[in-house]
């Protein structure tokens, strides 16, 4: 039961540190909550489904046309919702409030075409179970835990190794340096939102298979905890994020086998007050990166 | 003329911090902006380089009008800035801030750009390796510099590259700026310390609160009766 | 003719539209009045709005269940409950800021969100007491020194309407008094508020206290007033009403929560009104769904507003767009 729940808590938490590292990116960026990203999360499991059941598509070009018209939606909410205030130079928090605002309007919308109620999903990922040290792990587990470590591992390299990546970091740092060194500010943030959106979308994806089942509500408490665990890494540091959504991911399935699972939603809160009692910035967050 | 600016005026929200200011800079001359605290000196740079837009006038470089261009389009154009406080990226090693520097160069322009920054500050390159938030103010500036030069610039701009600086390094960074000069990239330089400056510009424009009051040749400037009571100190 | 009667019907429908709409959301825009009113208490705390309501709505939960749970359960005289609940909301308020003193910005988001997240949490699963997501049903009209305030008899609305201006008369005595101007100054500035030599820490716990109190306050008159509650009385979407409201009034006004409670209240049963209204159109042509229509037509007011109006509508006279320090500023929107 231990290893079964140990792998469990590996694979949620690899899912809980793709959706942290979204918060994280544009965190970086804006200095910015963005509270659109567990509709984003929503959206992208939603537009799987409607390319299997709409249409017609087979799985991978689903999952292929999710992932671009999601990280076009989260490109569109920086260009439509966010880019002109910062022209206007609006405050942070109308800022906020605006992604408080969209995030509404893509569930709702969402609710509307589709309803409330659960919608049955494919599970991908199928493949029986195999034996670990006396312990049956499901296959599904692993590969979704194994998908969603790519993807992060994709992501770091991209943002560490590339010429783009390195245009982002130094728009996290000095935005108005960046733009000095003809950097496009605005085009390295939509394709931070692009980033976000798309990874959102597979892990989205990823726990509709492993759930086998959809929602307009998913999103609400994955989308909090993932943020829980940004922050209890420290957030906008990558590594941290990923920390966070491991040690969230692994200490739930924990207190599910201790105590059985109706508190499960609590740890992660709990956990997340603790840290920040001994450790304001969060377990990897310095304090000069995490000035809001 | 590699740069003319005509008749701008800025605002920040409802403030006229430039007013009418017109200004020209000729290829190959270091010129020098001197002026208070709060005279517009570093919103004339930043509406150059297009990060404010003014409400009217017109900005030409190289007889391109760039009034209404994007930074980014500027900077490729050949403009550079060290931005007043260096504003380098502090968590980037001094080599990957000098890569951003370098942002719109393409493969061996890149490797020439190193050589070219290091060559003229040898300290980065002791450095390179090094998180650039660790340096040193003068380190810093120098990086500022270097990162600015790394795209090549025909022009380049620098806002208050002595401040906060000891004696002795303001005198080497100054001694930089002619090398810079004469290594065939205009400057026009903005500056607290006015006597540095108008030692080593050609020209000189004086302003204050939004106007250009003087405009003249560093000689003549540093001769003002004016100009010597309120910034050189008598 | 037929055209008359037509018209009559027609007429009759919005009569009962129009009372509907006010039946509900009067009492419910009271509610919500409350709750906008004293988020205004709480510290400026950088990204905080909206959490401010969410912890506003936990204090609101507590106080509703506590009073709802003696009376119901215990028996208990009504106006002792009250007291009983409001207070235990304040205490949670002390609580609340005790351990996000020494956090700061999103920290204090995400311990806030935290904090509203685990009183749902242990409001559904504490099913001994609570009664989860049963929730607590009968819940006794109450009794005020022998006479029962019912729906019937309109006690109730007189009660609430009571509270209210209890509510905001309380605002604006504090807002006025001494402890008032403290609690704005660490609000509006702290750095500047402790050259002042107020103590922020003791005014920050007083603001907090004060508004879970209130909160708590209001939340006891939920439980009678629909005779009922349970766990999903006390969820998000209440919290992206009452914010709805400040925003749409003016954040950090009085006027502007009233304002804004007076236009939001009644959406929700115009929107079903429209419902009933629509259905001999044309299917293309009806809202099926007037919930979900409300929270876009809510959402859309929110992105709206904050683009074109952020002082809210009466203007001018809130400081959203206050300024921040410089180096904030040039950090995060440029």
């Amino acid at each position: 039961m231990f290893v079964e729940q140990l792998i469990n808590g590996l694979a949620i938490g690899t899912i809980y540190a793709l959706v942290a590292v979204g918060y994280s990116l544009v965190f970086g960026i804006l200095r910015l909550v963005n509270f659109t990203h567990s509709s984003v999360y929503t959206l992208g499991a939603f537009m799987v489904y409607v390319g299997v059941e709409y249409l017609h598509l087979n799985i991978f070009l689903a999952i292929l046309f999710s992932l671009v018209t999601t990280g076009f939606a989260g490109v569109m909410i920086d260009k439509m919702g966010l880019e002109p205030l910062r022209k206007k130079g609006a405050s942070k928090i109308s800022a906020m409030i605006t992604t408080i605002g969209l995030s509404y309007i893509i569930i709702n919308c969402l609710n509307i075409a589709f309803g409330s109620q659960i919608i049955r999903f494919p599970d991908l990922f199928n493949y029986g179970t195999f034996k670990l040290l006396g312990a049956t792990i499901a296959w599904q587990q692993v590969i979704i835990g194994a998908v969603a470590l790519i993807l992060l591992v994709a992501l770091s390299i991209f943002i560490n190794r590339t010429r783009i990546g390195l245009a982002m970091r130094a728009v996290q740092q000095e935005p108005s340096a960046a733009a000095i060194n003809g950097i496009n500010v605005n085009m390295i943030i939509s394709l931070t939102f692009f980033l976000g959106a798309a990874s959102a979308a597979i892990a989205g994806t990823l726990i509709a298979s492993y759930n086998q089942y959809l929602r307009s509500s998913m999103g609400d408490i994955v989308g909090l905890k993932a943020f829980a665990a940004a922050v209890l890494g420290g957030i906008g540091s990558l590594p941290g994020s990923v920390l966070g959504g491991l040690i969230i991911g692994v200490s739930e399935s924990m207190a599910v086998y201790k105590l059985g699972g109706s508190y499960i939603d609590m740890v992660a809160f709990s956990l997340l007050f603790l840290v920040l009692l001994i450790r304001p910035y969060g377990i990897l967050g310095r304090k000069g990166s995490t000035k809001v | 003329m590699i740069l003319e600016v005509k008749n701008i005026n800025t605002y920040y929200e409802n403030i006229h911090a430039l007013k009418d200011v017109s200004l020209e800079v000729n290829e190959g001359e270091i010129v020098a902006l001197i002026g208070s605290n709060g005279a517009g000196k570093t919103t004339t740079l930043s509406t150059i380089i297009g990060i404010k837009k003014p409400k009217s006038g017109e900005i030409f470089f190289m007889g391109k009008n760039i009034t209404q261009t994007s930074t980014h389009e500027i900077v490729k154009m050949g403009i550079g800035l060290s931005p007043e406080g260096r504003l380098v990226f502090p968590d980037l090693t001094v080599e990957e801030n000098l890569r951003v520097g370098a942002y719109l160069r393409k493969g061996a322009e890149i490797d020439k750009g190193y050589e070219y920054v290091y060559s003229l500050f040898p300290r980065l390159y002791e450095r390179k390796n090094q998180a650039s938030g660790t340096l040193s103010g003068g380190e810093q500036q120098m990086l500022a510099i270097g990162r600015a030069l790394m795209n090549r610039p025909k022009l380049l701009m620098l806002d208050e590259p002595s401040l906060g600086l000891a004696p002795n390094l303001v005198i080497m960074i100054f001694k930089l700026i002619k090398k810079i000069r004469d290594m065939g990239v205009t400057i026009l330089l903005i500056e607290q310390n006015a006597n540095m400056s108008l030692h080593i510009a050609d020209r000189g424009y004086v302003l204050e609160t939004g106007c250009v009051k003087l405009a003249d040749t560093a000689a003549n400037l540093r001769n003002n009766e004016a100009v010597k009571k309120a910034y050189l100190g008598g | 003719m037929n055209m008359k009667k037509e018209n009559k019907s027609l007429y009759t429908k919005a009569v009962i539209t129009i009372g509907q709409l006010w039946e509900n959301p009067i009492i419910k825009g009271i509610i919500l009045l409350a709750l906008a009113l004293f988020v205004y208490f709480l510290p400026k705390m950088a990204t905080l709005y909206f959490q401010r309501i969410a912890i506003m709505v936990a204090f609101y939960a507590i106080g509703a269940y506590t009073a709802v749970l003696l009376t119901t359960y215990r028996g208990t005289n009504y106006l002792v409950a009250v007291i009983l609940g409001a207070c235990l909301a304040g205490a949670f308020g002390a609580l609340l800021a005790l351990s996000t003193m020494r956090l700061s910005g999103t920290y204090v988001t995400i311990v806030t969100m935290a904090f509203f997240y685990v009183i749902s949490s242990i409001i559904l699963n504490w099913d001994s007491v609570t009664k989860g997501s049963v929730g607590v049903l009968n819940i006794p009209a109450p009794n005020l020194f022998g006479m029962k305030l019912t729906m019937k008899n309109g006690g109730i609305f007189y009660l609430i309407m009571f509270y209210a201006a209890l509510t905001i008369l309380a605002t604006q005595l504090i807002i006025n008094s001494k402890v008032g101007r403290a609690i704005k100054a660490v609000r509006d500035d702290e750095m500047a508020a402790i050259m002042m030599g107020i103590n922020n820490k003791k005014y920050k716990i007083i603001a907090y206290t004060l508004a879970a109190f209130f909160a708590g306050l209001a939340g006891t008159l939920y439980g009678p007033f629909m005779g009922y509650i349970n766990n999903a009385t006390f969820n998000y979407d209440i919290c992206i009403s009452a914010l709805v409201i400040v925003i749409l009034g003016g954040i950090g006004t009085v006027k502007g929560a009233i304002i804004g409670a007076i236009i939001i209240s009644p959406l929700g049963e115009l929107l079903r009104g429209l419902t009933t209204f629509m259905k001999g159109l044309p299917e293309w042509m009806q809202i099926s769904q007037p919930e979900q229509w409300r929270f876009v037509i809510y959402g859309m007011i929110m992105v709206i507003m904050m683009r074109f109006r952020p002082q809210g509508i009466l203007g001018g006279q809130s400081k959203l767009p206050y300024k921040m320090p410089k180096g904030v500023e040039r950090k995060v929107m440029k």
